[in-house]
């Protein structure tokens, strides 16, 4: 498909879904009352304290996680040359989660900064583990990444348990949600989020070349510890600020690059700023439903993207040849 | 002019207990094509991969142009050896002219940008291998031969002098076995030196015009196809008895026959 018709059409779809997103939910709001509170911001109604201080940064922080775990999905599957992975099936997200659980646990400054650490040992524990003989093996990575994944997992709920911290909260968390905003934090994540992204963008040919084979990578000039050391921290780096935002979202950064890449190709320079819009809106359809669907109750997101996102996977791998 | 040197390369696998090479030497010639023939495990692609940067805990000294390898940046060795791999396992599509266009890496920055020379580089080589029918379709979809033709482009794309492949005819039927040759040597004749790796003995008696045979990790002969292609060095080489050596009538060059245990 042309890229410029593609594009138009996910912005397009951006607006809609941001449109469909701002008057749903427990408190439903028309189109008609949705336009003259945007253009009418004087006047202070409960509809417009609920679009402009709960939906609109709801909505911001989908569009942002769910574009950052597009886009971390769409680089690790390059640099472990597997597009079976996303930050989710590495067991990346849950290695940021275990890092911010310790930063609560006992208290530490930066519970993000923990997070971030978190994700980048879990990367490189993994990515080390699953390498044989110079050799990447496609299902080691898989297997160690789910196990080293539901085993931090068990340890965060484990030692939630053990210090007394509120189990549903951390479940919660485990299955993401994007109800807590910190909007200070947000401001921050976008920020650093789209500096990283650009600079990943920026290094994606070095990236692509890589992402076919390591010696051909290196023979063509290619500093390829360089740039799989920039890709495995800018990846742990965006799980981190994803992860201290709104906890362990699985299946995004795995379900978005397939279909970008099924439209556009692999190319990383184009895959990646698309895998973000696409991303975007993904979540915040999945973030939608989640916040309708049992209205006025919620259910945590990663529980719609995990609806959607394994299956996929399954069908991903039996149909892979 | 000499513009490739091996002087006593020794390496060793860091889990291993012998040495996979053992005191290598020779030297490359501009504009020589020469084929490495030797048993499996006998150490010819982890040479290929020595002299192309890719191993760099060997001892000893590879000097290009006089110049020890070490002393090259990544992209400058990129500009003057170019190395096309045994194996294509890649899982992402990529069209034929994408990946041929990453052979310009050594020119254009991390992002890729293409000057019009580049851009002409890339369509002179598509034309010349015969791709341009192909430039659009994804690397997946070829045949073997397209996908070896493809990565040769690549290696060209990267305008190096030396080439290096490892077993380019593998899996390649008869008729894409000549194509390929054929193209090796119009490779040669515009400059190229090439240095290849096959278990096709006659192939490479027929294309190439000097042999090395590589043994346990050693250099056992080396010398123009006629003088090192005889009985002596392929019972020495790959302990084999039944065959025998006859000359092809209309090229004069060597070529290997078998005859089966049962016929003896």
């Amino acid at each position: 498909m042309k890229k410029n018709i593609f594009i138009v059409i996910l912005l397009i779809l951006l607006f809609i879904v941001i449109l469909i997103s701002l008057i749903s939910g427990s408190v439903k709001i028309s189109l008609n009352e949705l336009f003259s509170i945007f253009f009418n911001t004087k006047v202070e109604t409960d509809s417009s304290l609920i679009i402009f201080k709960i939906r609109l940064p709801r909505i911001f922080l989908a569009i942002l996680i769910g574009g950052t775990l597009a886009v971390t999905g769409a680089m690790l599957q390059a640099i472990f040359k597997n597009p079976l992975v996303d930050p989710f099936i590495t067991g990346v997200s849950s290695g940021a989660a275990f890092g911010a659980t310790i930063a609560i646990i006992f208290k530490f400054y930066s519970i993000t900064f923990f997070a971030v650490f978190g994700a980048i040992l879990t990367i490189l524990f993994v990515y080390r583990l699953s390498v044989k003989n110079n050799n990447l093996n496609l299902y080691n990575l898989l297997l160690i990444g789910v196990m080293t994944g539901s085993f931090l997992s068990s340890l965060i709920m484990f030692l939630s348990a053990f210090f007394n911290k509120d189990m549903v909260k951390v479940i919660f968390w485990l299955m993401g949600d994007l109800s807590i905003t910190d909007t200070f934090l947000l401001k921050i994540s976008y920020i650093i989020s789209i500096i990283i992204i650009i600079f990943c963008i920026y290094f994606s040919n070095d990236l692509n070349i890589l992402s076919l084979d390591e010696d051909e990578a290196k023979v063509s000039g290619v500093k390829t510890e360089f740039i799989k050391t920039f890709y495995f921290i800018s990846s742990g780096i965006l799980t981190g600020l994803s992860v201290s935002l709104c906890g362990v979202i699985g299946f995004v950064g795995l379900v978005v690059p397939h279909i970008v890449r099924f439209f556009i190709g692999p190319d990383l320079r184009i895959l990646i700023p698309f895998s973000f819009l696409t991303g975007s809106i993904f979540l915040l359809i999945c973030d939608t439903i989640a916040r309708v669907v049992f209205a006025p109750t919620e259910i945590p997101v990663g529980i719609i993207t995990g609806l959607f996102g394994a299956p996929v996977f399954v069908s991903l791998l039996i149909t892979r040849k | 002019m000499e513009i490739l040197k091996l002087l006593n390369i020794q390496y060793k696998y860091p889990e291993s207990l012998n040495n996979c090479l053992n005191n290598i030497n020779f030297t490359v010639c501009d504009g020589e094509t020469i084929g490495l023939i030797g048993p499996n495990g006998a150490g010819k692609t982890t040479l290929l991969k020595i002299i192309c940067g890719l191993i760099d805990e060997f001892s000893g000294d590879i000097l290009i142009y006089g110049k020890q390898i070490q002393k090259y940046s990544s992209i400058d060795l990129a500009k003057l050896i170019s190395y096309i791999p045994q194996m294509d396992n890649y899982v992402f599509d990529f069209t034929v002219e994408e990946i041929v266009t990453m052979g310009r890496r050594p020119y254009t920055n991390s992002f890729g940008i293409l000057k019009p020379y580049d851009k002409k580089i890339v369509k002179e080589v598509i034309d010349m291998l015969g791709l341009t029918k192909i430039v659009k379709r994804k690397f997946l979809s070829l045949s073997g031969g397209e996908r070896r033709l493809t990565l040769i482009a690549r290696a060209l794309a990267q305008e190096t002098k030396i080439i290096l492949m490892d077993e380019p005819t593998n899996n390649l039927d008869l008729n894409h076995k000549i194509i390929l040759m054929n193209k090796i040597i119009e490779l040669n004749k515009s400059g190229k030196t090439i240095i290849l790796i096959s278990h096709d003995i006659n192939l490479l008696s027929e294309y190439l015009n000097r042999i090395i045979f590589i043994k346990e990790g050693r250099v056992i002969n080396d010398g123009t196809v006629n003088n090192v292609l005889n009985e002596k060095s392929l019972k020495n080489i790959f302990e084999i008895k039944n065959f025998f050596i006859c000359e092809n009538k209309i090229t004069k060059k060597p070529n290997v026959f078998f005859i089966p245990e049962k016929e003896v």
